[in-house]
C-alpha cells in the first residue's frame, strides 16, 4: 500500500491549525463564508475529477495497466474495482472536506451562515453532496478509460464539468422555475433545500446514484470491448468542439426562448433632477414616476403617443428619499424618509393631479421617528389608507381616513405580530425590517416575522384578522428576513429567503390561503403588479402566470434597456427603463399592451 | 497430435494508413522454446501484444492454449506468463508487496519458488521496486510471472538494454527455468544469437509479415547456415527488393 501516514499527519496538523486561528472570530467567519460559498465546493469538484481521472488513464499512461491487464481478472472487474475503491476514497475524502466547515463552529454571535450549518449537520450535508460529485467522479472515470494520458482525463474532466455546469445554468435559463440548480449544487444551501424536500432530497439523490452506476458500467463494458483503445487527439478536440458547439446553441436558444413582446410606446424621462427615477406606479392610463426630490405625472392615454402632464418638485425644505409610490385615481402617496434633526421622519406625502395640469399636495401624513418606525409599502381602499409599520418590534397595520371632512389621522390599528428579541449579538439589538404587505380585492395579505396574516377590509375602517398561518423557521438567524408577496389569479406567492423559494397558496378562498407546494427562486424577486407576475430576466421583464402548481414565463418584454421598475394598469405594463453609455444616463417609461 | 501453445491466423495491426502487423499467420506447439526473431520495428512486440490481448487486431484471430485470447482473457491469463519489454511495475511498493499483490490475482501461487528465484536472483524483498537496477527489475518481472507455473511463458525482449553480463546471467536464468520446468515459451528477441542458444522453433517477421515459421534444427539442416546466416539472408534479401 501507498505510505498515507505523511498525509494523515498533513491533514490532522492542517485541521489543528485551522480550529486554533478559528479561536479569532474575525477569521472564522472570513473562512467559513470563503470555505462554504466557494472553497467546499470546488474542493468536492476537484477531489471527484482528480480521483476519477486517474483511475485507468493514469495506469495506462504510466503502462502498469498492462501489469494488470496480463493477470487472470477480466478488464471490466479492473474498472469495476477501481471504481469501488475510488468511491470508498471519494466518500473519505468528501468526509474531510465537509467537515473542515465545522471546524470554527462556536461563535457567540452566531450568524446565518453558522446557524446554517449547525441545521443542515454533517450527515445531512455528506448525503446530500456525495451523489453528486460521485456522479462527476463515474464521468471522470468513462473519460479516463477513454484516453491515455492522466493530463488528458483531467482536462477533459474539468472541460465536461465546466460545459455541463454552463448547460445546466443555461437550462436553468430556459425553464427558471425547474429545480435544475437542486441536482448539481454541492454547497450548504442546496443541501438546506434539500432537508427542507426530502421528496426532492430522494429523487434527486437515487437519480444520480443511478446515473453514476451506469456511468461505471459504461466504462467497464468500453475497457471490456478493447482494453488497449484510447481516443486519438483529433478525437478529444472534437469533442471539445462539439461541446462548445452545443454551449453556443444553448445560449442562443436560451435567449430566444420566450416569445418577445415590444413595447407599444415609449417616452423619455426629463426630469429636472439630479437624482434618478426609482419609483413607478399606475393607474389607468396615469402614471406617477418619482425620484429622491422630484414627481412626475405621465400621460399614456394613447400608448404610442405618450405625454407628461406636469413635473413638480416634492413640497419639502429638506432632503427626502422615496421609498415606495402608490397610485390610485389621480393621487400619488409617496412613502420616504424626511431628513430631519434630531431623527429622519418617516412620512407618507399625498400629491394629486389638478384637473387644470398641477400638482396639488396635501399635508403630508406623518408615521414617526425612522429610527423606530419601519415601514414597507401603503395600499389604498377607497379613502382609507393601509400601512404595514413595524414600530419597535411590534407589526401592526395603521389606517387612514382619507375621506372629505375626516381628520386624516391614524383610524385603526390592527396588531399582527410582536418580533420577540431573538439572539445575543455584538451591538444593540434593533428590530428587522420584517413585514410586507399586499392588498388583493377585499383582503390584505401581511408577512411579518412569525406568520402570514390575512386582514378582512370589506369594513375599510375596521380591519379585522380572519385567518393566520404561523411559519417555522429552523434557522434562528433568518427570523424576521421579510418576505416578499406576489398574487396571480388564485395564487398568493410568498418568498422564502433559505432555501430561495416561492411557497405557492392557493387562495381560491382569499380568507384562508392553503400551501400547495414551492417552486425555486433562482432570480430574485417577482412583482405582481395589476393582472401579472413579472420578473427581470436577462435585458427586460419577463412576464409570468402562476398555474398547475408551478410558474409558466409567457412572454419576453423588452426594449433593450436594463428595467428599473414595473407597473400595471388595465391591461398595459410600464416599465421604468435606463440607458446608459460613457457620459450620460437616460431613463425612458415604456408601455406594453399585455391583455391575456 | 495435440493442439499447439500458439495458434496465429491472419492477424492485422494498422495504425492510420501504417500496418505493423500485416495478416501474420504461424503456429507454436507446445512443449519447448520458439524464437521470434526480427528486426527493431518488425511487429514483434505489436503481435505478442494482441497475443495477450492488450492491443485490439484490426483483423485476425489468435488462439493461446486452444483459447481465443480476446474473449477467455481472465481464463487464459491464469495459464499464461508474460514479460514485457521493458516491464513496468507499481515502483512505489517494495519487492515483498508487489509479490503479494500479484499473488492474490492467482488460485495458485508457488510463493516457494518466487522466494527461491528472488533469492537466486539476490534480490533483496524490502526494497522499493523504484530502487532496483534495470537488470534487477527485469528478473522480478521473470520471478512474478512464473509464480503461478503458467503452462505458456511469454517473453518480449526481456533482455533489451541490459548489458552484456547481466543479459548473458539473465538468459542462464531462462534457460535454466525453461530445462526445469518443460514449459512452452515464446521468447522474442532480434539478437539472433542468443535465441540460437535455447530456440526449437523460429519464426522470423519483417514490417509485419512472416518470412519463415519452422523448427531451427530442420532450417539449419536444409540451408547449411546459421540461425544468423539465415536470418540475415532473409531480411537482408528484402531488403535488397526493397532498395
Amino acid at each position: 500500500m501507498r505510505d498515507l501516514r505523511p498525509w494523515i499527519l498533513g491533514a490532522g496538523a492542517l485541521l489543528l491549525v485551522l480550529r486554533l486561528l478559528c479561536f479569532s472570530e474575525t477569521f472564522a467567519e472570513v473562512f467559513l463564508r470563503g470555505y462554504l460559498e466557494s472553497l467546499m465546493p470546488l474542493l468536492g469538484l476537484v477531489a471527484a475529477i482528480g480521483l476519477g481521472a486517474g483511475q485507468m488513464a493514469r495506469e495506462r499512461g504510466s503502462k502498469t495497466l498492462d501489469f494488470l491487464l496480463a493477470r487472470p481478472i477480466a478488464p471490466a472487474a479492473i474498472v469495476g474495482i477501481k471504481f469501488l475503491a475510488g468511491s470508498v476514497a471519494l466518500a473519505m475524502l468528501l468526509a474531510a472536506i465537509a467537515s473542515l466547515s465545522y471546524v470554527g463552529t462556536g461563535s457567540r454571535y452566531p450568524d446565518v451562515a453558522e446557524s446554517l450549518r449547525q441545521v443542515v449537520g454533517f450527515p445531512v450535508l455528506f448525503a446530500a453532496t456525495f451523489p453528486r460529485l460521485w456522479c462527476l467522479y463515474a464521468m471522470a472515470l468513462l473519460l479516463s478509460t477513454l484516453v491515455n494520458r492522466l493530463a488528458k482525463a483531467v482536462v477533459s474532466g474539468f472541460v465536461c464539468a465546466l460545459a455541463l455546469g454552463t448547460l445546466l445554468g443555461i437550462y436553468a435559463e430556459l425553464f427558471p422555475f425547474s429545480n435544475v440548480d437542486a441536482w448539481f449544487g454541492a454547497q450548504f444551501d442546496t443541501a438546506y433545500r434539500l432537508l427542507r424536500d426530502p421528496a426532492l432530497f430522494f429523487r434527486t439523490g437515487f437519480t444520480l446514484c443511478a446515473v453514476t452506476l451506469l456511468l461505471a458500467l459504461a466504462a467497464a463494458l468500453l475497457f471490456r470491448r478493447s482494453p488497449g483503445w484510447s481516443l486519438s487527439n483529433r478525437w478529444l478536440i472534437l469533442g471539445a468542439a462539439g461541446l462548445a458547439g452545443l454551449a453556443i446553441f444553448s445560449t442562443y436558444a436560451a435567449a430566444h426562448r420566450f416569445p418577445e413582446l415590444r413595447p407599444a410606446g415609449s417616452m423619455e424621462l426629463r426630469m429636472e433632477s439630479s437624482h434618478a427615477a426609482g419609483a413607478m406606479d399606475a393607474a389607468g392610463s396615469l402614471v406617477a414616476v418619482a425620484s429622491k426630490d422630484r414627481l412626475a405625472f405621465l400621460d399614456f392615454s394613447n400608448p404610442a403617443k405618450p405625454r407628461e402632464f406636469v413635473e413638480a418638485p416634492m413640497p419639502l425644505w429638506t432632503i427626502w428619499t422615496t421609498v415606495n409610490l402608490t397610485v390610485s385615481g389621480t393621487t400619488a402617496y409617496i412613502l420616504g424618509t424626511r431628513k430631519a434633526l434630531p431623527t429622519d421622519e418617516v412620512q407618507i406625502v399625498i400629491a394629486t393631479l389638478t384637473p387644470a395640469g398641477t400638482v396639488q399636495f396635501a399635508e403630508p401624513i406623518s408615521l414617526g421617528d425612522s429610527t423606530l418606525t419601519l415601514v414597507d409599502s401603503v395600499a389604498v381602499a377607497g379613502h382609507f389608507l393601509y400601512v404595514d409599520v413595524n414600530r419597535l418590534g411590534q407589526c401592526q397595520i395603521e389606517v387612514y381616513d382619507r375621506s372629505p371632512g375626516a381628520s386624516g389621522r391614524e383610524a385603526a390599528t390592527v396588531v399582527v405580530d410582536m418580533v420577540r428579541w431573538q439572539q445575543p449579538s455584538p451591538g444593540p439589538w434593533t428590530p428587522p425590517e420584517t413585514m410586507r404587505m399586499l392588498r388583493r380585492g377585499q383582503f390584505l395579505y401581511l408577512t411579518s416575522a412569525a406568520a402570514l396574516t390575512v386582514l378582512d377590509i370589506r369594513d375599510p375602517g375596521r380591519p379585522v384578522a380572519v385567518s393566520r398561518i404561523a411559519y417555522r423557521e429552523p434557522v434562528p438567524q433568518l427570523y424576521g428576513s421579510p418576505r416578499e408577496l406576489a398574487s396571480d389569479g388564485r395564487w398568493l406567492l410568498e418568498a422564502e429567503n433559505l432555501p430561495a423559494v416561492w411557497a405557492l397558496y392557493d387562495v381560491a378562498d382569499p380568507a384562508h390561503p392553503v400551501l400547495r407546494g414551492h417552486v425555486p427562486n433562482l432570480h430574485g424577486g417577482i412583482v405582481s403588479t395589476g393582472p401579472a407576475l413579472f420578473r427581470w430576466w436577462q435585458r427586460g421583464v419577463l412576464e409570468l402566470r402562476a398555474a398547475g402548481g408551478g410558474l409558466q414565463a409567457l412572454r419576453y418584454l423588452t426594449d433593450g434597456r436594463d428595467p428599473q421598475a414595473i407597473a400595471a394598469a388595465d391591461g398595459t405594463v410600464y416599465v421604468l427603463e435606463s440607458a446608459e453609455d460613457r457620459r450620460t444616463r437616460r431613463q425612458f417609461v415604456s408601455a406594453y399592451r399585455v391583455n391575456r | 497430435m495435440s493442439q499447439p501453445a500458439i495458434a496465429i491466423q491472419g492477424l492485422s495491426k494498422r495504425f492510420g494508413k501504417r500496418a505493423a502487423v500485416d495478416g501474420l499467420s504461424f503456429e507454436v506447439p507446445t512443449g519447448g522454446v520458439c524464437g521470434f526473431l526480427g528486426r527493431n520495428g518488425a511487429g514483434k512486440t505489436t503481435a505478442i501484444r494482441m497475443l495477450m490481448n492488450l492491443t485490439d487486431p484490426s483483423a485476425g484471430q489468435a488462439l493461446l492454449l486452444g483459447l481465443d485470447s480476446r474473449r477467455h482473457h481472465a481464463e487464459l491469463m491464469s495459464r499464461v506468463g508474460y514479460v514485457a519489454e521493458a516491464p513496468i511495475l507499481y515502483d512505489w511498493m517494495t519487492v515483498r508487496e508487489l509479490v503479494r499483490f500479484t499473488s492474490r490475482f492467482y488460485e495458485r501461487w508457488n510463493t516457494a519458488a518466487v522466494d527461491a528465484l528472488l533469492g537466486r536472483f539476490g534480490i533483496d524483498d524490502r526494497q522499493k521496486v523504484r530502487h532496483l537496477s534495470r537488470g534487477t527489475h527485469a528478473q522480478l518481472a521473470l520471478a512474478l510471472a512464473l509464480g503461478h507455473d503458467p503452462e505458456l511463458l511469454i517473453l518480449d525482449e526481456p533482455a533489451t538494454g541490459l548489458d552484456v553480463l547481466v543479459r548473458r546471467d539473465f538468459l542462464e536464468s531462462i534457460i535454466q527455468i525453461i530445462q526445469q520446468e518443460g514449459r512452452t515459451v515464446l521468447l522474442s528477441s532480434h539478437l539472433v544469437h542468443e535465441v540460437e542458444r535455447v530456440a526449437d522453433q523460429i519464426v522470423v517477421i519483417d514490417e509485419g509479415r512472416l518470412l519463415v515459421s519452422a523448427r531451427l534444427d530442420d532450417l539449419k539442416l536444409r540451408t547449411g547456415q546459421s540461425l544468423e546466416e539465415i536470418f540475415v539472408g532473409l531480411v537482408g534479401r528484402r531488403e535488397e527488393v526493397r532498395q
